[in-house]
């Protein structure tokens, strides 16, 4: 299928605009650049603090009117017709809070009730007179709702982030050698990145030696896998690294894993095949019962039957995944726990992130990746291709 | 400037200079009354505690991932991932807790902090929709309060450690942005500028950028121009620019736009112009970066450079990122009266130009001393500065 902006842009708006309506709310005030680019706008990718001066805001009506509060001179460009165009404001600032939502009762005249998906501290405690007799609810939660189903533009934003980062990845897996630092692969894999597509890091590099003296865990038994990279660590012959990064296409999210043997020789050794074999093994179970109807308990106890500890105690099994951000709707096996997942119903178009993780307490092998797909009408389809050189070497032969 | 790296300022680093940070943000507690402080913002958690968590770019809904109870002096933190890399050692693993999901959880975690359960006075950095009808189940007589406001004037005045690792990083961003504008020529492409830009920066030993651009071609009227895929022309105005976290993760940022033409060709005459107006205004308000003067002392200066090409101008305090504006084209006159210069403040200033159908965008730092200010960043804009 080709990717058209022009028809995700207009699929978005509706969907968000069927969630404003089906809950009587007028309006959502947007802050958080990952629901501003639900509605069409993208920003220069920035720090979180860079964020949080000169910040854009943007005004989704039931209507499905745009308006937006632009910085001053930084990269912005908003693919949908606007309403009205205004300058920022200092949201962390109790006059700029006020002249904002002065400004939306102007664009916006009856308003009643309105969405806000980021508080910022002027909002914090009931929004302190900010904006009398209107009724704020919890407008974050209302674009997830809506970003929940992707239409088929989406998932061909997150097909493509995918194969983009998989690409990066590899070049730099076959770039490795003991000796090979963390910021080299990094820089691998960041450039060749950009060049193939990518609009920008989406997530730390994380390239995490395991069981190996750089391992530092806290909690007994638990794999040590870090969530950041800090001391640009050189790699060394036999070590295992769980890789863990993500990418921007149009706005949308890869999540890629994968484990690497960093070697001169890499040959897997049998405990090591074990562990991926048994990953293959989670992936295939859960996998094959994916379908719309099916609820996430019953994907989660497939997962269980095989290893019941499959997953990372303070994660889960997979996460839904789409913008940039936080993880999305459903988490399963988290520790919402299992009535959670019971009650949760695979839907047509959901995007979901499998993660299992297998690792033996003996610290001789360890396997983790993860595999992205959407729920389709009759099952579900793999996003991205799978590469797991050299633990699936003798199934190739 | 070298003998400003004053031997025992170099040494105020890892332990010592994260310690005098937190005994800082303890005092702003003790005098604003808060019992308890909590941070979702990330450049707040780093400030407070020196923690290095998984960097995103964006900005995070807000999570109570960080407290500080001033009673017993401890930071609270949520770690990613049950290893210590990243955070200090003084954060031992009885004051970390693992991410969670389940919210009855999210709030046991907390409630088990010692001090939380008593604290009346609480300030936060921000609320989501979400932890603002949880919290006050934890907290049901307590009040909460502005954080933000306070730490950002704690923050914006900076140690002589600090002043180190800033130093370095406006070094190591005019190194990453020096390798896409050595590339900016007709026939390049945007994105091989912000390819080489993050390659450098790895190489440099940077592993997260504060602003990944811009580097976007400026031809036309848009100073907004968000760069994408497209082709360098010959003739054409580039922007490069952008961001760098060095050190425990402080921001180094520059940009200049650079003219793009082949051998023979010339920038036009208004071409030419942008940079020296640029020059002159850039240089005209961090003249008026000095302590005693207010943001409204920054903007006159904007409007006083002789000429009126300026289509936009931010002055901003830089350390972890962003902390806050100082001054602004078109911001509240009160809000800048508000913003106080002091010495050892560090500010990024950007100016865009506009001037006979063209753009010119450029950023520097400047470091307020007593002395009036100090330029941090240095990039030459080639033939455009030379003519």
């Amino acid at each position: 299928m080709e990717f058209d902006r022009k028809r995700m842009d207009a699929a978005r708006h509706a969907r968000l605009s069927a969630e404003l309506r089906a809950r009587d709310v007028d309006a959502v005030l947007i802050t958080s650049p990952f629901n501003q680019e639900y509605v069409g706008i993208s920003s220069l990718w920035r720090d979180d603090a860079r964020y949080r001066d000169d910040p854009v805001a943007a005004l989704f009506t039931a209507d499905g009117e745009l308006y937006v509060w632009a910085p001053r001179s930084e990269g912005m460009a908003v693919s949908v017709p606007v309403e009205r165009l205004e300058l920022s404001l200092p949201l962390d600032d109790k006059r700029g809070c006020q002249q904002l939502f002065d400004q939306i009762r102007s664009h916006v005249p009856g308003l009643r009730r309105i969405g806000v998906d980021v508080f910022t501290p002027p909002m914090v405690g009931g929004f302190d007179g900010l904006i009398p007799g209107v009724q704020v609810v919890d407008g974050h939660e209302i674009v997830l709702q809506a970003r929940n189903i992707k239409t088929p533009d989406e998932v061909e934003c997150i097909r493509q982030a995918q194969i983009v980062t998989e690409l990066a990845a590899l070049h730099a897996r076959d770039s490795m050698r003991p000796g090979s630092t963390q910021n080299e692969l990094s820089r691998l894999i960041a450039e060749r990145a950009i060049l193939l597509g990518a609009e920008a890091m989406g997530l730390e590099v994380v390239l995490n030696p395991v069981f190996s003296p750089h391992s530092k865990a806290t909690i007994e038994g638990q794999l040590p896998f870090s969530a950041a990279s800090t001391e640009n660590l050189t790699m060394r012959e036999g070590e295992l690294i769980l890789l863990d990064l993500g990418l921007t296409w149009n706005g949308y999210h890869s999540d890629y894993g994968n484990t690497w043997l960093c070697s001169h020789d890499p040959v897997a050794t049998p405990e090591q095949k074990a562990c991926f074999q048994e990953w293959m093994t989670i992936m295939d179970e859960v996998l094959t019962r994916i379908r719309p109807g099916v609820t996430c308990g019953e994907l989660e106890r497939a997962a269980s039957k095989i290893q019941p500890r499959h997953a990372l105690q303070h994660l889960y099994l997979a996460h839904g995944t789409g913008l940039v951000g936080h993880p999305e709707m459903p988490l399963i096996g988290s520790d919402l726990g299992i009535a959670f997942d019971d009650q949760f119903v695979l839907k047509e178009g959901m995007v979901i992130v499998f993660e299992p993780v297998v690792w033996r307490e003996d610290q001789k092998a360890a396997f983790r990746a993860e595999e992205t797909i959407v729920v389709t009408e009759s099952g579900y389809e793999l996003l991205g291709t799978r590469n797991y050189w050299p633990f699936d070497a003798e199934a190739r032969s | 400037m070298v003998a400003q790296f004053a031997s025992e300022d170099a040494l105020q680093q890892g332990p010592a200079l994260r310690a005098i940070r937190k005994a800082r943000v303890l005092a702003m507690m003790e005098e604003q009354g808060f019992d308890l402080c909590i941070f979702g913002r990330e450049s707040n958690v780093k400030y407070v505690s020196g923690a290095q968590r998984l960097w995103m770019p964006g900005a995070r809904n807000f999570a109570p991932t960080c407290l500080v109870v001033r009673e017993t002096g401890q930071v609270h933190l949520m770690s990613f991932a049950p290893t210590q890399e990243g955070i200090p050692p003084e954060i031992r693993p009885e004051h970390q807790f693992l991410v969670t999901w389940a919210p009855g959880n999210f709030l046991d975690k907390l409630r088990a902090i010692p001090g939380v359960e008593t604290a009346r006075r609480i300030g936060v950095d921000g609320m989501s929709p979400f932890f603002s009808e949880s919290l006050p189940e934890l907290f049901a007589s307590c009040e909460f309060l502005d954080a933000q406001a306070p730490l950002a004037q704690v923050r914006r005045v900076k140690l002589p450690g600090e002043i180190v690792q800033i130093r370095h990083a406006a070094a190591v961003a005019e190194g990453a942005v020096g390798a896409a504008a050595a590339l900016a020529a007709p026939g390049v492409f945007e994105h091989e500028l912000h390819a080489a830009f993050l390659a450098r920066m790895y190489e440099l030993g940077a592993t997260a950028f504060s602003a990944c651009g811009p580097f976007a071609i400026l031809d036309g009227d848009n100073e907004n121009a968000l760069g994408g895929r497209r082709m360098i022309e010959d003739g054409s105005l580039v922007a490069v620019g952008g961001g760098v976290l060095f050190g425990e993760g402080y921001e180094g940022c520059v940009a200049r736009t650079l003219w793009c033409g082949t051998r023979g060709n010339r920038p036009t005459r208004a071409q030419q112009e942008l940079h020296g107006h640029w020059r002159r205004a850039v240089d005209g308000i961090i003249a008026s970066c000095r302590p005693g003067n207010d943001g409204t002392d920054i903007s006159k200066s904007s409007r006083n450079v002789g000429d009126n090409y300026i289509r936009s101008f931010v002055v901003r305090s830089t350390g972890f990122g962003s902390e806050g504006l100082i001054a602004a084209s078109g911001l509240d006159e009160a809000y800048e009266r508000a913003q106080k210069v002091e010495a050892n403040m560090v500010l990024a200033v950007r100016v865009a130009i506009a001037l006979g159908g063209g753009i010119y965008l450029g950023d520097e730092m400047v470091l307020v001393t007593d002395k009036g200010p100090e330029l941090l960043t240095g990039m030459w804009s080639g033939v455009l500065e030379a003519a």
